[in-house]
C-alpha cells in the first residue's frame, strides 16, 4: 500500500554510486543490532540485549528520522558550525549522502536567476522609468506586466518600485468588497489556511 | 486543655494557636466579618466590641506595626513559615530571618496612608484590613531594584554564552520566559510563599502570634474591594504577580550582597534549570530570502532546494521532502504535503540550526562574537 | 521585521537544579473529648510528632483542636490540599498516614497506564521513525 521512492532521483537509477558513498566514512556501519525487538517479526523478545554480540566501539548509525525542526548538533550542517568547534571532524564524517542528494536531486521552486545566475542587466535609469511607469499608470503597468518589459521578476519590481496609495486602497477596497460576499464557512477555511501556513515557518 | 500546657513545651518548630469553640466563635466571626465588611472606622463602627478590646486590639496592631517596621530576629526565629521558607530554599545561615521577613514586605501594603494623604483627617485608613501602614526603611523596594538588575545580567550573560546567535527580539523573549512578573510568581508559587490573607482584626480576635504574620506576603491585597464596590487603584501594579515578583528578586539581591557567587547559584538551582526550548520561539516571514542572504554573508554557496523525496504526488495526501544545499551540503530539510511547504520547512530548519547554535566552550572553544540577526 | 517571536513559558523541574519539598504545612486536628481521637491525643502527647518535626525542617506543623473526627491537612506547595481523616486510628497508623502526605507531591493521583513509563518534557532525540529516511532494509 505504501509505495515510498526514498531518494527517486538518486536511488532508482544512480543508487549503487549513493550507496558506496554513503558509507564510505570512517566508522563502521551498525547492522542488525541487537534489542528487545525481532527486526524481522516486530515480535518482543526479551533476551534481545543478552544476545547482541556486537563489540564495543564506534559505529555509525544515523537517526532513521527527518532533521527537520532538530537543533541537535549532530544535525547541524557543518558550515554552520565554529570554526573552532571540536565536534568538526566528527560531522564531517557523518554526511555522505548529502553529495549524492544535491547532485541528483531535482530544484524545487526555482526562479529563472537561480538557475542561469543574476544578470544585473538594468540601469539606473531604466528603474527610474520602471518607477515612472508604475506611479504614472498603475492600472496597465502592472508588475507583471513590468517584469516582463524589463526582463526581471515581480520580485524585483516591487523591491525597487511601489504602486501609488490611490491604487493600494482602490485594490484593497475592491478585495474587501469580494471578501464580504463569502459564505461564512469560506472565511473560516480561508482563516485555517492562514494559520496553517503560518506553522511551516516555525519550529 | 488536656494539651495546652504539655504542646507549647514540647513543639520547638510548631506554632500552636488553639481556634475558640464553636458557640464563641460564631460571635467572633460575625463581629469579624462585621467589622471588615464596614471596616471604614474601625474606632466609629466598632463600638459594639467593648473598651478593653478595643484597647487591647489597638496594643496588637501597634505591635504589629512596629515589629514589622523593623523585625527583630527574635520574633523571626519563632516565625515557623519564616523558617521553614528559609529551610525549603537552603538559604545560607547568614541569610537571617529577619532579612527574609523584609523580602515578603512589598511597599505597596502602605498604601491606604500615601493614596489618602490629601485628606489628613481621613477616616478611611482601615479600608485596607490585612497590612499595617510600614514605613519605608524595611522593605523590599529597593532590593527588587538590585535583585532585578542581578537576575536580567546574570539571565542574559547565560543565554548569550549557552546560544551566541540569538536575535535580539528572541533573546528578549527568551529572557522574559524566564523572568518575566508572571513566570518569577509562578516560582514563587511553588516555593509555598502564601500571602496574608486575613484582616488583622480577625487574626486579634483569633489570638494570632505576630511571629506568622512575618512569614507571608504583604502586599496591597484590597478583599473589601469587590464587596464595597471600592475600586482598586490600577495606578501603579499592585496585583498579586507582582508583589511575587517583588519577593523572588529580593531575596536573590539579599544573596547577592551576602556573596556574588551565592546569588549566581540560586538563580542557576532556580530558575536557569527550567525547561526553555528556544527553536519554540521563532517565527520566521520569508526565510528562504533569509537564508539567502545569510550565505552570502557567510561566504556560502548559494542555498537551492531540492527534491529528495517524495510519495504520492498525485493522490490525496502527497509528501514531498525537500533539502536546502549549499554546494554540496545540506543544510536544512522540510516535509509537506505540497512543494511549497516542503521549501519553506527546510528554509525555516536551516535557519534554526544557524540561530540555535551552541558552542561546547567547556572543550576549548573561543567564545562565538556573532555578527547579528540577517537583514533582508 | 523578518523574525518573529512566539512568546513561550519556561517550563519548572523540580529536582532539576533545585528541589523545593513539595509539602508545605500539616495540620494536625483533634478534639478534646472525642473518643474518635484518642489515637491522635496518644500521637500528639508522646515524642512521635516531636521526632517527626524535627526530622522534616521543610514543613510546618501545626496543632488545632476543634470538635468532631481528627483530621491530616496537609497544603502543597502547587495550591493543592489533602485531608485524611484519621477516626479511630492508632498513633502509628497516624504516624504512617503522615509520612503519605510528607511524600505526596500534591498532585491529584491519577492512573497511568501500563507503558507509560517515560515522561518528559524534551524531544526525542534520534526523532520519530520514518519510513522515507529508514535505512535500507526497512525500504518497501
Amino acid at each position: 500500500m505504501l509505495a515510498f521512492k526514498r531518494g527517486i532521483h538518486a536511488c532508482s537509477t544512480k543508487g549503487k554510486e549513493a550507496a558506496s558513498k554513503a558509507t564510505s566514512n570512517a566508522f563502521k556501519e551498525l547492522k542488525g543490532v541487537q534489542t528487545i525487538y525481532n527486526p524481522r517479526t516486530s515480535a518482543s523478545n526479551y533476551k534481545g540485549y543478552l544476545k547482541n554480540k556486537t563489540p564495543a566501539g564506534m559505529y555509525y548509525n544515523p537517526a532513521q528520522s527527518a532533521t527537520t525542526g532538530s537543533i541537535n548538533s549532530e544535525t547541524i550542517p557543518l558550515s554552520f558550525l565554529a570554526k573552532d568547534d571540536p565536534r568538526r571532524s566528527f560531522i564531517k564524517q557523518l554526511r555522505t549522502q548529502d553529495a549524492v542528494e544535491s547532485k541528483y536531486g531535482p530544484p524545487v521552486l526555482v526562479g529563472k536567476s537561480t538557475v542561469e545566475g543574476k544578470s544585473y542587466h538594468l540601469q539606473p535609469e531604466q528603474i527610474a522609468e520602471i518607477i515612472k511607469l508604475r506611479s504614472s499608470d498603475p492600472v496597465t503597468n502592472t508588475r507583471k506586466k513590468l517584469a516582463k518589459q524589463f526582463d526581471v521578476s515581480p520580485l524585483f519590481i516591487s523591491l525597487v518600485s511601489s504602486a501609488p496609495k490611490s491604487r493600494i486602497t482602490e485594490m484593497n477596497k475592491r478585495l474587501n468588497t469580494i471578501k464580504s460576499s463569502w459564505h461564512k464557512q469560506r472565511e473560516i477555511a480561508r482563516d485555517d489556511r492562514k494559520k496553517r501556513k503560518q506553522l511551516w515557518y516555525r519550529a | 486543655m488536656l494539651l495546652s500546657r504539655r504542646i507549647p513545651a514540647l513543639c520547638g518548630r510548631r506554632a500552636i494557636w488553639n481556634s475558640t469553640s464553636k458557640g464563641n466563635n460564631a460571635d467572633i466571626m460575625s463581629t469579624v466579618r462585621h467589622l471588615s465588611r464596614s471596616a471604614v472606622n474601625l474606632e466609629s463602627k466598632g463600638m459594639k466590641l467593648s473598651e478593653s478590646e478595643l484597647q487591647g486590639y489597638k496594643t496588637y496592631y501597634k505591635e504589629l506595626q512596629e515589629t514589622i517596621n523593623n523585625v527583630p530576629e527574635e520574633i523571626a526565629l519563632q516565625s515557623q513559615p519564616l523558617i521553614t521558607l528559609h529551610n525549603r530554599l537552603e538559604l545560607p545561615a547568614s541569610f537571617k530571618l529577619s532579612i527574609l521577613s523584609r523580602c515578603l514586605t512589598c511597599r505597596s501594603s502602605k498604601l491606604p496612608t500615601f493614596a489618602l494623604d490629601k485628606d489628613k483627617n481621613n477616616t478611611h485608613l482601615q479600608a485596607f484590613p490585612n497590612t499595617v501602614e510600614s514605613n519605608d526603611l524595611f522593605d523590599n523596594h529597593g532590593l527588587n531594584i538590585f535583585g532585578k538588575n542581578i537576575l536580567g545580567f546574570h539571565i542574559t550573560k547565560y543565554l548569550l554564552k549557552k546560544y551566541p546567535r540569538l536575535p535580539t527580539v528572541v533573546l528578549n523573549a527568551a529572557i522574559d520566559s524566564y523572568i518575566s512578573q508572571d513566570m518569577l510568581a509562578n516560582i514563587a508559587r511553588s516555593w509555598g510563599i502564601e500571602k496574608e490573607d486575613t484582616a488583622i482584626v480577625e487574626r486579634y480576635l483569633l489570638n494570632e502570634p505576630i511571629s506568622l504574620t512575618l512569614g507571608k506576603l504583604r502586599y496591597f491585597n484590597n478583599t473589601l474591594g469587590k464587596i464595597d464596590g471600592i475600586e482598586r487603584l490600577n495606578k501603579g501594579n499592585f496585583s498579586e504577580n507582582a508583589a511575587l515578583a517583588l519577593t523572588v528578586r529580593s531575596i536573590i539581591a539579599v544573596l547577592w550582597t551576602i556573596k556574588p557567587e551565592l546569588a549566581e547559584k540560586f538563580i542557576n538551582k532556580h530558575i536557569t534549570s527550567r525547561k526553555l526550548d528556544v527553536s519554540k520561539l521563532f517565527l520566521f516571514e520569508q526565510p528562504a530570502r533569509e537564508l539567502s542572504k545569510l550565505c552570502e554573508r557567510e561566504g556560502l554557496e548559494k542555498p537551492v532546494s531540492r527534491l529528495t523525496a517524495e510519495s504520492g504526488r498525485l493522490s490525496k495526501a502527497p509528501v514531498f521532502i525537500v533539502g536546502v544545499f549549499s554546494g554540496e551540503e545540506k543544510l536544512g530539510e522540510g516535509f509537506g504535503s505540497s512543494l511549497k511547504e516542503a521549501k519553506a520547512r527546510a528554509a525555516t530548519d536551516a535557519l534554526l540550526k544557524w540561530y540555535c547554535y551552541e558552542p561546547v566552550l567547556h572543550e576549548g572553544q573561543a567564545p562565538i562574537i556573532d555578527h547579528g540577526t540577517v537583514i533582508v | 521585521m523578518v523574525v518573529k517571536v512566539v512568546q513561550q513559558a519556561s517550563i519548572a523541574r523540580n529536582g532539576v537544579g533545585a528541589f523545593v519539598f513539595p509539602c508545605k504545612k500539616i495540620t494536625l486536628q483533634y478534639c478534646n473529648w472525642g473518643g474518635s481521637s484518642d489515637g491522635m491525643r496518644q500521637f500528639l502527647t508522646s515524642e512521635r510528632l516531636d521526632k517527626f518535626a524535627m526530622g522534616n525542617p521543610y514543613m510546618q506543623f501545626d496543632v488545632l483542636r476543634k470538635p468532631g473526627h481528627p483530621l491530616l491537612r496537609a497544603e502543597y506547595t502547587n495550591g493543592r490540599e489533602k485531608v485524611i481523616c484519621v477516626r479511630n486510628l492508632s498513633s502509628e497508623c497516624i504516624e504512617t498516614k503522615l509520612k503519605l502526605l510528607r511524600d505526596s507531591s500534591g498532585d491529584q493521583l491519577r492512573r497511568w497506564t501500563k507503558n507509560d513509563n517515560v515522561r518528559t518534557l524534551n524531544s526525542s532525540v534520534r526523532g520519530i521513525w520514518s519510513p522515507i529516511h529508514a535505512a535500507k532494509q526497512h525500504k518497501v
